[in-house]
């Protein structure tokens, strides 16, 4: 399985390409203003207005600090998160070491711990570099940080 | 004196005098204050005394109000116990209605004599003094005599039975049975209707009186009058009239009393209709009952009075500026007596008189001072006198002795005519040895212009170095502006190597998407994603390629840097060559200058030789006019001998002269002796 390398608060992990729809340089976001503390604003993707959420805040519990491997991951999300409507989501990634290809799957994997806060925590494996723990893309966005309440549309 | 003490006496006189106008205007203006003040207290005694008859009257309507009505017996006795309380009411009486008290047809009774009682045994009692009379009261029935009624009993029932006033009315003076009287009267209201009325006689004879003296107190005369008529006077018209029954209109007064206005105190001058001088008349109203007080003063009086205090006044200022006069005038014939003693005097020294001694004079003042200040020039110049005298006796002497001594020099000079021609044999020697002198010097000189020229030319050397040293300081500038470009360059290199450092990122991320969508075609993508691994390997390598070329580019940043720093430290070691050098041709230039002043001084002194040997020719010159000048000055020690001669005649002139001036045989002469001494004027 093809996999991005991050490093958050200083602890690998690791998300599925097949969930990511693109890789970008941190651009400037326009600030959500009094709100949830992970719920960065909005960023500019090729003229379409996208949430950018810090994933610091939801891994980590402290705001992302901006280094030179700092990158916006874009996940393509289903539908039902949105009530119907899919979009995209911007995360805000401290640091993406690069691309791998690791089996999550295999002998001595650990399938993670799982708390009623964090469903997104996947299984931990340990490789040459360290351990590193998949992140449940679709799971992110739930828990304490559920998208459901993201105030992100306008009314019809 | 008279000029200096008439003024003065004229300025306080003119200063009494002022100030006795504004005193004689301030008085006057007391006096009638005084006059006014008088009047008002008058005025308001009379009005207190008609006040208490009006309380009486009051009290006596109050008792029949509150039960005594129609209680005859103790009516009569408490109209009775009034007389005997108020020595100043004449009569007391009471008088009822026809029948008002239904007791009418009861007639005299015990306590109720028929003396009490008018017609149809209608209350109508009259009670007043008669010293005849047992207990010093008669008791009468009133009477109407002619139209009094009117006044004292229909005018009050009319005016209260019209309006419902129950006021007091004080009638005007009349005659009542033989007494010349004023009624105060207050109707009795028993349940809302005229009972009849109570009253108070007073007799005019003791206002009279009372006025009287108040006028006596005054000087003037007093008048009170109500409704036309004079209540009191204490003057009567000068036709003898009675003014009493005379009403004031037909009076003589009658004009002068409508045109004083009848309000408050007022104060006027006017000419009097009786005896046609000017009067003050001083009017004041009386409230209760109308009345009004006037009272007459002729200011003539008023200016009696003011004249009496004015003389005093005058009569100390005069007696005082006399005074002043006497003790001034004194002053001045002293003062003069001693300046007519100095003037003589004066007179006296200016003729050459020195002989008389002037007496001392008693005082202490400036006559006094300049007196004796004559006597101590008089003395001084006597002593002066003497001295002079004395010295041309002195100098008469030393002008023979003067003449002795010229003589005695002409010898001498015929002398030293001797010694000159030995002083100049010795000058001669003296120019030869100057000679040789100057030789000696010339030589020196040479030898100082040789040194100046080798250091001239070390001096040039080292402005050859200075000059090389300073072409050596422009290339290390260039040297240094090379360097400068090298950095510049260098900050280029590290933007280039910036943008280049911006693709190997971008192509990384390029490759990291390229790969995520090759992983997303699945195995379609297993192809394309080698390709994206290979770009990101070479992104990679160009990124620490980047990463060397910015290592290098700074370490030649810093190699450039420390070659600037010791370009700057070998110009500033260069500089400081350059400095010394200069400051060591400085010094050299010193030592020429000095040498060439060296030089400039031999040839001062050679000057100064070849000055000498001239100097000896010309003192051997001198001395030749010495010689000449010798037998010139015996010549003039002839002359002075004669000079000495003249001399002495001028002081036997001098002697004639100071002989004029007497200074022997004193004589005292008294500044008291002096004739016409006394005379100051």
């Amino acid at each position: 399985m093809q996999v991005l390398f991050l490093m958050v608060g200083g602890r690998r992990f690791a998300l599925d390409c097949r969930e990511i729809s693109e890789v970008l340089p941190v651009v400037d976001h326009r600030p959500a203003g009094t709100g949830p503390k992970w719920l960065l604003g909005l960023f500019n993707l090729h003229g379409a207005l996208v949430p950018l959420v810090d994933l610091s805040v939801i891994v980590d519990n402290t705001p992302a600090s901006l280094r030179l491997g700092s990158r916006i991951v874009v996940l393509s999300l289903e539908a039902e998160l949105f009530e119907g409507s899919a979009t995209k989501v911007g995360l805000l990634v401290p640091e993406v070491l690069g691309l791998g290809d690791r089996d999550f799957s295999q002998t001595g994997t650990h399938e993670g711990f799982s708390f009623a806060g964090a469903p997104h925590l996947g299984p931990t494996i340990a490789d040459a570099n360290g351990m590193v723990q998949l992140l449940r893309c679709r799971r992110l966005l739930e828990g304490d940080a559920a998208l459901r309440q993201l105030p992100a549309r306008a009314e019809p | 004196m008279l000029f200096g003490v008439l003024p003065s006496a004229l300025v306080v006189l003119a200063v009494v005098g002022l100030n006795s106008y504004r005193a004689w205007d301030g008085l006057s203006a007391s006096l009638e204050r005084d006059l006014r003040n008088a009047t008002e207290l008058a005025a308001k005694e009379i009005n207190l005394r008609n006040e208490a008859t009006v309380r009486l009257v009051r009290m006596m309507v109050l008792s029949q109000e509150s039960g005594q009505f129609g209680r005859r017996a103790d009516t009569l006795r408490f109209l009775e116990s009034i007389l005997n309380a108020s020595p100043n009411v004449y009569a007391a009486y009471v008088g009822y209605e026809p029948n008002a008290d239904g007791n009418d047809a009861a007639g005299a009774q015990p306590g109720v004599p028929a003396n009490a009682l008018g017609e149809g045994g209608r209350f109508y009692p009259y009670y007043k003094r008669d010293p005849n009379a047992s207990g010093g009261f008669r008791l009468e029935p009133l009477q109407e005599v002619s139209d009094d009624a009117d006044l004292w009993y229909r005018f009050p029932k009319a005016r209260f039975e019209r309006s419902g006033v129950a006021d007091p009315v004080l009638t005007k003076p009349y005659e009542y049975l033989g007494t010349d009287i004023i009624e105060t009267v207050i109707p009795i209201v028993i349940d809302g209707r005229f009972a009849g009325v109570a009253g108070l006689d007073v007799a005019l004879t003791e206002v009279q009186q009372r006025l009287a003296e108040i006028a006596q107190q005054l000087g003037a005369d007093m008048f009170l009058e109500t409704r036309g008529l004079f209540v009191a006077a204490t003057t009567d018209a000068t036709d003898g009239t009675r003014l009493r029954t005379t009403p004031i209109a037909k009076s003589s007064l009658g004009d002068v009393f409508r045109a004083i206005p009848k309000q408050g105190v007022l104060v006027e001058k006017r000419i009097d209709p009786e005896s046609s001088e000017e009067c003050y008349f001083v009017s004041a109203m009386i409230p209760t009952g109308e009345w009004r007080l006037v009272l007459r003063k002729p200011t003539s009086a008023v200016a009696a009075e003011l004249s009496g205090l004015f003389f005093v006044n005058t009569v100390t200022a005069i007696s005082g500026i006399a005074i002043v006069v006497g003790l001034l005038s004194v002053g001045a014939i002293g003062i003069s007596r001693r300046v007519r003693a100095a003037q003589l005097a004066a007179e006296r020294i200016a003729s050459g008189d020195l002989s008389h001694v002037i007496a001392d004079v008693r005082g202490s003042d400036e006559s006094a001072e300049l007196v004796r200040a004559m006597g101590r020039m008089n003395d001084d110049l006597a002593g002066i006198v003497g001295s002079v005298r004395s010295a041309s006796t002195r100098l008469a002497a030393t002008s023979v002795e003067l003449a002795a001594t010229s003589r005695q020099q002409g010898a001498t000079v015929g002398a030293f005519g001797g010694s000159t021609a030995q002083i100049a044999a010795a000058i001669r020697e003296i120019s030869a040895t100057g000679a040789e002198l100057l030789r000696t010097v010339e030589s020196v000189d040479a030898g100082a212009r040789r040194t100046a020229g080798s250091a001239s030319a070390g001096r040039d050397s080292l402005d050859t170095m200075s000059v090389t040293m300073t072409r050596l300081d422009g290339a290390t500038s260039e040297i240094g502006d090379r360097l400068q470009v090298i950095t510049e360059k260098a900050a280029a290199i590290n933007t280039v190597v910036v943008t280049i450092t911006k693709v190997a990122e971008q192509t990384n991320l390029l490759s990291v998407n390229a790969a995520i969508e090759a992983e997303k075609a699945g195995d379609a993508g297993l192809g394309f994603l080698v390709v994206a691994r290979e770009i990101r390997r070479l992104a990679d390598q160009t990124a620490s390629a980047t990463l060397d070329i910015e290592r290098i580019v700074r370490q030649m940043q810093e190699a450039v840097a420390s070659g600037v720093q010791e370009m700057a430290r070998f110009t500033s070691e260069m500089r400081g060559g350059t400095a010394d050098v200069q400051r060591v041709a400085n010094d050299l230039g010193g030592i020429i200058g000095e040498m060439n002043a060296a030089v400039d001084g031999f040839s001062d002194v050679q000057r100064g030789m070849a000055a000498q040997s001239l100097g000896v020719v010309q003192i051997e010159g001198a001395v030749r006019q010495v010689a000449e000048g010798a037998q010139q000055t015996a010549a003039s020690v002839a002359e002075f001998g004669r000079v000495a001669e003249e001399l002495a005649h001028a002081i036997a002139v001098l002697q004639d002269a100071v002989a004029r001036f007497h200074v022997s045989a004193p004589t005292v002469e008294g500044s008291a002796s002096c004739p016409n001494s006394g005379d100051g004027r």
